[in-house]
């Protein structure tokens, strides 16, 4: 009933949308693992960032790949502020606080955008929005095919940053131990808003990507946040290179059980791995101990 | 010191209340008319005039208030001696609890002898029970959901086709292209999201494409708040190798689903839709040369302006007041008040409105008997009758068609009123320039 090509496409097609949701819940996988801090408006950063390369592209004409310098400024920079105004002093208030507080962020982001620029959807489409690459009976969307590569440059410049650099290392010496990392002389709070300003700068990133093949509207970060949590936890908490893995096991995990279930199960089939897998390594595929 | 200024927010809040008070009054007291010789008939009307369908609710007011304007114009209900029609509205903020209420208030408080409304088919359903436990006649304009006229209720009236109509014209469509371009359609295939609208749209499509002898080859639905990708329903889909595909999609959605048919080269004779996302405006302008093609069923088009008569004029004088086209819902709910016209016309031949109980039991007769032949309305059917579940047999749907040469929606389906031939079959994605 299946033939090889199918299922050669259904894998296909769960790397090239997993690839997406792996840059997302690295962003949400690095504040996780720096600050402990649940952001629960990670996937409305992600929406502005697309909404960034909307504007961008309809009143400058600009492609949404060449905004991606942009977007990622722009949405680092707000992180940084947040950090600043809200985040930072929260950081040591109870847990309900803090959920109430990146909740209300949620609110803000999202419904003052649904204020702004109404609750219509929109796209963009490019040049190259209807161009596909066929390999045999492979079927390869020209925009998905770029949003992968572009995930996989940002996650090993990501890797890079953190295992290469100075700076990175600091963060890692902070998400490892905060006061160990502050007697060697790491400006912690400055890390905290580099931490912060760097993760919901993916999540855009991840936004922009979306936003070549994937309608846009104010409410768009919502699943995108929830998947995104399942796979920072499915990859191990805070682990950035677990939660990349994961995005893509989830995303053929989806669609492969499409091919050989039914579509409507989708999610359900890969939202039981997740318990699966909680279940026998409570610690995520790729966390430590448990 | 304290206490004074416990006293002092005291007295304010005093102030404040008195005000609000006054203001009150004076806002009433201006904007009452003051009760005239001339006979008055009070309707209820039910809308969304908050919330989050506000705007929409606010379009269909102004269909109502058209009609009113114009049925008083033409001398009111001339067997009571030309009394004036006169509106009471119900705001039901959108939500199915707050329409009871409403409906409840409108017929208790203000004595209201027929109902009109709600437009949203959750808001209808509650409303409607209050009016037939209270024994009042309750028009529908608005709300296609079909279970509404299979609760064998007494007292309601629905105006407007309904889905299952809707899915029973599609069949009609497909064997009329069928001979039309003498194509053999034997193979259908359905996508639809999942939530009550969405599936029984399905169900309704199934039940009617079977009995008429056609293969349901595929039926796929996904979550439209939840859909990341369509890939492997369209994957799914191009498998059973469908000769036509029907779709019922909101608006994020069905721009996601036309996508993925274009980038997976999915090219059936026909898609078919079922209007929500489809004919919804940010659908139309954000969609571009992807959507041509795809034909919609709808309630009324901006292009029966040519072909209805006397529809031409009514929109104009529509348009002059209110700055905007009459659409389907404001056509719908202007047709609904000349019905309930109609109906009050016969009724006042048998009873009086002072006696609200036997006027109320008089409209209901008169609308029972009703018939409207199709000259006397604006929009596309074959007149106003109502069978014994209160359902309007002579109302009916259109099917519309998104044209290349410019992007917009046009009539194809029924031939008498279409004011383009359909393109059939739709060109294969790789075959467009």
């Amino acid at each position: 009933m299946v033939s090889p090509a199918d299922l050669v496409n259904a894998i296909v097609s769960g790397i090239l949308v997993g690839s997406v949701y792996s840059l997302i819940a690295m962003g949400l996988a690095l504040i996780w693992g720096v600050m402990n801090i649940i952001n629960f408006a990670h996937g409305d950063f992600m929406m502005l960032g697309a909404f960034i390369a909307y504007w961008m592209f309809r009143l400058f004409g600009l492609d949404p790949l060449l905004c991606i310098p942009l977007s990622f400024g722009t949405i680092f920079l707000l992180g940084v502020l947040v950090q600043k105004g809200i985040i930072d002093r929260i950081l040591e208030a109870p847990l309900i606080s803090q959920i109430a507080a990146t909740f209300a962020l949620v609110l803000i982001i999202r419904y003052g955008a649904e204020a702004w620029f109404g609750p219509f959807t929109r796209r963009i489409v490019t040049g190259y929005s209807g161009e596909v690459i066929n390999l045999g009976s492979i079927i390869l969307p020209l925009t998905r095919l770029l949003a992968f590569v572009v995930s996989i440059i940002v996650a090993l410049a990501l890797y890079l940053f953190l295992t290469r650099t100075y700076v990175g290392t600091a963060l890692r010496a902070t998400s490892q131990d905060r006061e160990a990392a502050q007697l060697h002389g790491i400006n912690v709070s400055a890390m905290y808003k580099l931490a912060f300003g760097l993760g919901v700068g993916i999540a855009a990133i991840g936004g922009v990507l979306l936003s070549t093949f994937y309608p846009i509207y104010p409410e768009m970060g919502a699943y995108f946040c929830l998947l995104a949590f399942i796979i920072v936890v499915f990859g191990g908490f805070g682990s950035v290179f677990g939660a990349y893995v994961s995005g893509l096991i989830i995303g053929v995990t989806q669609c492969v059980s499409a091919l050989f279930i039914m579509p409507t199960l989708k999610d359900v089939v890969a939202f039981l791995l997740f318990i699966l897998i909680i279940l026998f390594k409570p610690t995520g595929l790729f966390g430590k101990g448990g | 010191m304290i206490k004074n200024k416990a006293i002092s927010k005291t007295l304010s809040i005093v102030i404040i209340v008195v005000i609000i008070i006054a203001v009150v009054a004076a806002v009433y007291l201006l904007t009452t008319p003051p009760t005239t010789a001339v006979k008055e008939v009070k309707v209820g009307v039910i809308l969304p005039l908050s919330g989050p369908l506000a705007q929409t609710g606010a379009d269909m007011k102004r269909g109502i208030e058209f009609a009113v304007r114009k049925i008083n114009e033409q001398g009111g209900i001339k067997s009571l001696g030309g009394a004036k029609l006169v509106v009471v509205y119900g705001d039901s903020a959108g939500k199915p609890e707050t329409g009871a209420a409403e409906a409840e208030r409108l017929i208790t408080q203000e004595n209201v002898v027929a109902l009109v409304g709600a437009y949203q088919s959750s808001v209808t359903k509650t409303a409607s029970e209050v009016a037939e436990r209270y024994e009042v006649p309750f028009i529908n304009p608005d709300s296609t959901s079909p279970a509404l006229t299979e609760r064998g209720y007494k007292w309601f009236f629905r105006v407007t086709p309904h889905d299952e109509m809707f899915a029973k014209q599609h069949v009609e469509f497909v064997q009329w292209l069928e001979e039309k371009y003498g194509v053999d359609i034997k193979r259908v295939a359905i996508i639809h999201e999942d939530t009550e609208w969405g599936t029984k749209s399905a169900e309704a499509w199934q039940k009617y494409f079977s009995e008429a002898g056609y293969e349901i080859v595929k039926v796929v639905s996904y979550h439209a708040a939840t859909v990341t990708s369509l890939d492997s329903e369209i994957d799914a889909l191009k498998a059973a190798n469908p000769d036509i595909v029907l779709v019922a999609s909101y608006v994020s959605d069905a721009i996601l689903f036309v996508q993925t048919c274009k980038l997976r080269d999915f090219s059936p004779l026909a898609i078919i839709a079922q209007d929500a996302g489809f004919i919804n405006p940010s659908y139309v302008e954000e969609v571009g040369e992807d959507g041509y093609y795809i034909f919609s069923r709808e309630v009324f088009n901006w292009d029966l302006f040519e072909v209805i008569a006397g529809l031409k004029e009514v929109n104009e004088e529509y348009k002059s007041i209110y700055g905007v086209d009459l659409n389907g819902n404001s056509a719908r709910d202007y047709t609904g008040m000349w019905v309930l016209y109609y109906a009050l016309e016969e009724a006042g031949k048998k009873a009086d409105p002072s006696d609200l109980k036997a006027f109320r039991a008089a409209i209901r007769e008169a609308l029972v008997n009703l018939y409207i032949p199709k000259e006397k309305l604006i929009m596309p059917w074959d007149g106003v009758k109502f069978d014994e579940k209160g359902q309007n047999i002579l109302s009916k749907g259109i099917i519309v068609q998104m044209m290349p040469d410019d992007g917009k929606y046009h009539t194809v389906y029924p031939p008498e009123i279409a004011t383009r031939e359909p393109i059939f079959p739709m060109p294969k994605w790789s075959e467009r320039t």
